[in-house]
């Protein structure tokens, strides 16, 4: 998988909040959502500029790996670990965040319990822990009852082997 | 980075929810069942997950703060 698109999934679960803050217009989102939805990318420049806060982190990361940030390795790192790690320290507009707020930032790794499609968009009900959660799905759509899946905000992002 | 942000239920009209952000409303659709008063995260026009009252209120006034700042 390309290291843009690999970033991309993980990113865009993220983007309805840039779009309810008025970060970006409703057809920048829209744009964005046809892309994830194509299974396609946007330019490595349009996802630093909509992402710019992730990659304040993935900047800093790049740096003490000695790699370049669109390394696959950094990109791996941060949202397999460094992600999750910066929202528990509390790092940035976490520091002060409610902890529901940034429970729902953690990308997850969560059972597959139940497949709803809804107004015509893929879901599924996911479990983790004692919690469930509606996610779409458009990423693992072959996905079955008791697979795991990676989660990010409302979506899943990968099958978990 | 990503937080998202908590709306109340002000009214439901059979799938149809409107949800209260303060500063605006929008109508959203529900896939389970919410109340009026509830707090509720949407994504994609969808209702995704319920938020305990006193959490939203907190994530609020935090996203309130954050805005201002």
């Amino acid at each position: 998988m390309k290291v843009e698109k690999y970033f991309f999934d993980y990113a865009f679960p993220c983007t309805y909040q840039k779009l309810h803050e008025q970060r970006i217009t409703a057809d920048e989102y829209a744009d964005l959502e046809r892309m994830f939805i194509a299974n396609k990318s946007p330019s490595r420049e349009d996802m630093e500029r909509v992402y710019s806060s992730a990659f304040v982190f993935i900047r800093n990361l790049a740096e003490q790996m000695g790699m370049d940030v669109w390394d696959q390795e950094v990109m791996e790192r941060f949202w397999e670990q460094e992600h999750n790690n910066i929202i528990d320290r509390g790092e940035g507009i976490y520091a002060r965040a409610p902890q529901v707020l940034k429970d729902l930032c953690k990308t997850r790794v969560a059972e597959v319990q139940a497949i709803t499609n809804t107004n015509d968009r893929p879901m599924i009900v996911v479990g983790f822990d004692s919690y469930t959660r509606n996610v779409f799905n458009y990423k693992v759509p072959y996905i079955k009852v008791g697979d795991r899946v990676k989660i990010h905000h409302f979506y899943a992002v990968r099958k978990v082997e | 980075m990503c937080l998202a942000i908590p709306g109340k239920v002000v009214e439901i009209n059979g799938d149809e929810v409107t949800v209260d952000y303060g500063s605006e409303k929008r109508k959203v659709m529900k896939v389970f069942e919410v109340n009026l008063g509830d707090y509720v995260i949407v994504s994609n026009k969808i209702i995704i997950m319920k938020v305990p009252e006193q959490d939203a209120i907190n994530a609020i006034k935090f996203l309130e703060m954050k805005n201002e700042s």
